[in-house]
């Protein structure tokens, strides 16, 4: 008996972990299969808003309704695995006590959990407990008491204002502050006894607000074991009426029960449910029934005679109520509840043993229903440990476990009726990939063979002008220099005798200012010729980008274009698996021209009219300052005299270069043995891409096959038979 | 009395007919005859033209750089310098008589009045200077100097019954003396004498044709008209159009080269044709008896001798029934 209730526990956490593991596989799976379908989804109906499409658009329609469908399904079946997963999720197994004010509750929880009088309060005050108790199970001796306290918002929130809500008094107060401040509102309707009843208790929490507002820091503290009927109940053991637990969120205890080896254990304790004088209590029940496993209902029948009356009936519905809104499916609360009847044998007046049994009897007649019926002295220690903790315990935690597997079994039923239907859409897509392929090589030898002439073309074209242009010198460059002339020449018409003379008399002879000139002008031209560099740039630039663009027009990589990058390194980075047009378009794209490496040097030669030690000019002490004036011209017109010369040549060089790499590149790219067969396996690899208004739709199938590929990787994982039948 | 021997200038604007006269008549003056057993006297107003412009070439080398508009004046109108040369210590009138004839450039290029005016000199004339301006030829490949000369010599050349000397002059050609590449090929002058054929060739062509070549004798011979100057660059001038600007080596020293080398045509060339006049027709048989025109001959060979065929940059292109170069 004991044994089989220790392994019962423990047996249930363990198989509940292992079944977490399986959820959690399975949200994963069906999240990313819900994804692939979202996309396949999307796709479906991309590729159908096409125009030329219309054979294939009622199918397509009618796969996206499919898929819409499934989504919706496995988003459905996610979150109540979400659920299960919270559900086996629990380290100890819960279970919600739950009975009307003196019923015999906390004798039951004494007796359960060995705790006396002083931590479970019973019995004589109107409210015997006022917060709800966790009060758990532990190997460890001794008494741990941990109590959380409210946060002023969430008592405000949580406490206060519902009974503002509820007896329809205003004004309302905005915080717990003003609530302090003013005076309660009049109660409008004194006849309903509820009402009067809530309404004395807000009085009572606006009178004794100083007692427990201080109270409210939101903190959980251990606190020792004498304080404990403080926090839990109105009345201290000297009768005091204590306002401390009020400020009372939830109480923690954790002991050792005296029935031994049980395992992990909670029982948990809602103060006054089918308590009228509170407010919310279809919330809490809600919140109590979301965190158990199992409800034990406790009834004391009177002695005197007694009935399943309507405030019976109301708490069992309102629990049944809670349980179905959990959205297990199938489960009530007759599936997860004990009844524990309370028995009372003092003497042979006051005996309700036959009254206990009347009303198991009775219970169907009533509309109620149980897992279990006991009919128990709560007060025995022993009796209440032997058939709850022993037959009961059995009892129930079967009960939980056959509830588990059958929540469990209806999720994998779910996820195999979701993995059929994903199994049929793959293999109708997959029939419908076959069809068009053999006729995809006729076309693609098609339309590479007319783009492939086009491209040709095309560049053929191209060499022949940049031919033409190979005698004359290039005008981006020449012209850089008759601007460079230009702006010389106009700095040498600006020069002044009194410039002169000014420089002469600053230096100290003409000579020297003359020198100084000529390194000015010296200075002006390599800064000009030096821009030079961003002149050759976009020469070879310009020549790039044409062929870029037939690239892109003929050769119809418009379609490789991105934001982020230019076209040079996305062609680079598509060909890149193949290494021949890889090495030859490199080479291309990044070759460059520099002024220092290609004319510097000539032009530099010349400049040596400019430097004093090598200037041809034979100055005179009889020179003036208009004979200064004209050999500082002279001299760098002679200057631009000679390098005109070199830039008549070197621009028609350019030209001559343009073609030659162009001419290169060509051969290379186009002309050699390889190139055709490499090209056509570039348009081959990117087919889809480059004749996408041809291909775009087995673009499509092909995602759409990987989509599915994949998922159906994941359905088969979902509704393998392992796992399916690990616990059946 | 002996008929005068003419010698015309044949050249375009600017290309330095007068300068590279100036040039020759200042060195005939002064050294030309200092070895020779043969005496020169200018006429006066040759002398003074001479010297007036000479002074002006002087006076050009003040500066660092040398422009087109320094130096001499164009030539406005038909001028004639006068010469006579004789033995030395003949007594006067010296019985050679040599006239220079300059005239504007723009003649060969203009009206067909000027153009014939050209035509009637060179015709009568015994040599014809054709002075080239080297350093347009050498730089400027779109140099046209060369083309109304042929045009002029065609019809000046027409039915020739006496020997000619064409003397193609190159001046401005200070640049060439030291040129790397002539150097390379170890003449000076080589690319300049190669040059001048290259841009002359027509006018070559025709002047070594079948039916003039005998009376023929033709030559480059380049001079320095300045010695001291150098070409600079070309200013290409909105006004004026493309002007050579030189750059002067030595300030104020005017100081010509090779000048001697086409007078040594010049000269030789004059002398054979008066020893050859002088022997020929009635007085010639006692003239020959009397030998009284042996030195004539025996001058103009001691001449040719001192041609500097090596250094001087000259190349001799055709002789003609009297020259032997």
């Amino acid at each position: 008996m004991i044994n089989s209730s220790i392994s019962n526990v423990n047996k249930l956490i363990h198989k509940r972990d292992i079944l977490n593991t399986e959820i959690a596989d399975s949200i994963q799976n069906l999240s990313l299969l819900g994804s692939n379908l979202s996309i396949l989804a999307s796709n479906n109906i991309n590729n159908n808003a096409q125009p030329g499409n219309t054979v294939e658009t009622n199918n397509g329609l009618q796969y996206a309704s499919i898929f819409q469908e499934l989504i919706v399904e496995i988003d459905k079946e996610q979150r109540q695995l979400e659920k299960l997963q919270s559900r086996f999720g629990k380290r100890d197994i819960t279970i919600g006590v739950v009975g009307k004010a003196r019923q015999g509750k906390s004798a039951i929880l004494q007796s359960l959990s060995g705790l006396d009088n002083d931590i479970i309060p019973s019995g004589n005050g109107l409210h015997c407990t006022a917060v709800t108790s966790h009060i758990s199970n532990t190997e460890k001796k001794g008494l741990e008491i941990f109590v959380k306290l409210y946060n002023r918002d969430k008592f405000f929130t949580n406490i206060i204002l519902p009974y503002y809500e509820n007896l329809g008094i205003s004004p309302v107060p905005k915080s717990i502050v003003e609530f302090a401040s003013s005076s309660i509102p009049e109660l409008k309707n004194w006849d309903d006894a509820n009402s009067l009843s809530k309404y004395k208790r807000l009085v009572e929490l606006h009178m004794n607000f100083s007692e427990y507002y201080p109270l409210l820091t939101g903190l959980s503290k251990s606190i020792p074991q004498e304080e404990i009927s403080n926090f839990v109940t109105y009345q201290s053991q000297d009768k005091r009426t204590s306002y401390k637990s009020l400020a009372v969120e939830s109480v923690k205890i954790n002991c050792r029960f005296p029935y031994p080896g049980l395992g992990n254990i909670t029982l948990v304790d809602m103060p006054g449910i089918g308590d009228v004088s509170l407010n919310d209590e279809q919330i809490r029940i809600k919140e109590l029934v979301s965190k158990v496993d199992f409800l034990m209902f406790i009834r004391k029948p009177d002695s005197l005679g007694d009935v399943w009356d309507g405030s019976d009936l109301e708490l069992y519905n309102a629990c049944n109520e809670a349980v179905m809104s959990l959205g297990l499916p199938g489960v009530t609360v007759a599936d997860n509840a004990f009844l524990v009847l309370n028995r009372v044998d003092l003497n042979a007046q006051n005996n309700n043993l036959h009254i206990c049994t009347d009303l198991k009897e009775s219970l169907a007649k009533n509309g109620m229903k149980f897992s279990d019926v006991a009919i128990i002295d709560c007060t025995d220690t022993n009796e209440v440990n032997d058939k709850i903790l022993g037959n009961l315990g059995t009892s129930f935690i079967n009960k939980i476990s056959q509830l588990d597997n059958n929540l469990m079994a209806f999720s994998r039923q779910k996820i195999a009726i979701i993995s059929k239907k994903v199994n049929q859409i793959s293999k109708k897509l997959e029939s419908m990939e076959e069809s068009d392929y053999n006729q995809d090589l006729y076309l693609f030898k098609n339309l590479f063979n007319g783009l492939w002439n086009a491209q040709t073309n095309a560049f053929e074209n191209l060499l022949k002008h940049k031919y033409t242009l190979s005698s004359d010198p290039n005008e981006l460059v020449y012209n850089h220099f008759l601007n460079t002339k230009k702006y010389i020449k106009q700095l040498l018409n600006d020069l002044t005798v009194d410039d002169i003379r000014l420089s002469r008399n600053a230096v100290g002879s003409y000579n020297k200012a003359y020198e100084e000139y000529l390194n000015e002008y010296k200075t002006q031209l390599n800064i000009e010729f030096l821009k030079l560099d961003g002149i050759l740039l976009e020469v070879l630039d310009s020549l790039k980008d044409e062929v870029y663009t037939i690239l892109k027009t003929e050769g119809k990589l418009a379609c490789l274009h991105s934001m982020e990058n230019d076209f040079s390194s996305i062609l680079i980075n598509e060909v890149r698996s193949i290494g021949f047009l890889n090495k030859t378009i490199s080479s291309f794209v990044n070759f460059q021209l520099s002024y220092l490496g290609y004319l510097h040097f000539k032009i530099r030669e010349h400049m040596d009219i400019l430097t004093p030690d090598f200037t041809q000019i034979r100055l005179s002490r009889t020179d003036s300052a208009e004979d200064i004036l004209s050999y500082v011209r002279h001299s760098v017109e002679a200057c631009l005299y000679q390098i005109q010369k070199e830039f008549e040549i070197w621009s028609t060089d350019i030209n001559k270069i343009t073609y030659g790499v162009l001419e290169e590149f060509l051969n290379q790219i186009f002309r050699s043995n390889q190139a055709k067969d490499n090209w056509e396996i570039f348009y081959q690899m990117n087919r889809v891409k480059v004749w996408s208004d041809r291909y775009g739709k087995l673009n499509e199938k092909q995602n759409q096959l990987a989509i599915l590929r994949s998922y159906m990787d994941s359905s088969k994982k979902l509704s393998s038979e392992k796992i399916l039948n690990t616990y059946e | 009395m002996n008929r005068t021997t003419k010698v015309a200038l044949l050249g375009g604007v600017g290309v330095g007919k007068t300068s590279c006269l100036v040039t020759m008549l200042d060195y005939l003056k002064s050294d030309f005859f200092k070895n020779l057993n043969l005496q020169l006297v200018m006429e006066s107003a040759t002398s003074q033209l001479m010297m007036e412009n000479k002074a002006r070439l002087v006076k050009s080398l003040d500066k660092g750089v040398l422009e087109n508009k320094d130096g001499i004046y164009p030539t406005t109108e038909l001028t004639t310098y006068e010469v006579a040369i004789g033995k030395r210590g003949q007594e006067f009138p010296l019985p050679i008589n040599v006239e220079f004839l300059d005239y504007p450039g723009e003649w060969i290029s203009s009206t067909e009045e000027d153009r014939n005016k050209v035509i009637g000199i060179v015709s009568n004339s015994d040599v014809v200077i054709i002075p080239v301006d080297a350093a347009s030829l050498m730089e400027n490949e779109k140099d046209r100097q060369s083309d109304h000369i042929l045009e002029i010599l065609e019809e000046s050349f027409n039915n020739l019954t006496e020997p000619k000397l064409v003397l193609f002059v190159p001046v401005k050609a200070e640049k060439y003396y030291d040129d790397e590449s002539s150097r390379l090929n170890n003449k000076s002058y080589y690319n300049l004498l190669k040059g001048v054929q290259e841009k002359f060739e027509d006018v070559i062509i025709f002047l070594t044709s079948q039916a003039i070549k005998r009376y023929i004798s033709i030559a480059i011979t380049p001079i320095q008209t300045l010695g001291s100057s150098k070409l600079f660059y070309f200013n290409n001038t909105e006004e004026e159009g493309v002007l050579p600007v030189f750059v002067v080596t030595h300030r104020g020293v005017f100081a010509p080269k090779h000048v001697d080398q086409p007078l040594i045509f010049l000269i030789s060339f004059i002398l054979k044709r008066n020893y050859i006049d002088n022997r020929s027709g009635f007085l010639g048989v006692f003239k020959r008896l009397m030998d009284k025109s042996s030195y004539l001959n025996e001058a103009a060979d001691e001449l040719t001798t001192k041609l500097s065929y090596k250094n001087g940059g000259i190349k001799v292109l055709q002789n003609s029934v009297v020259s032997n170069f």
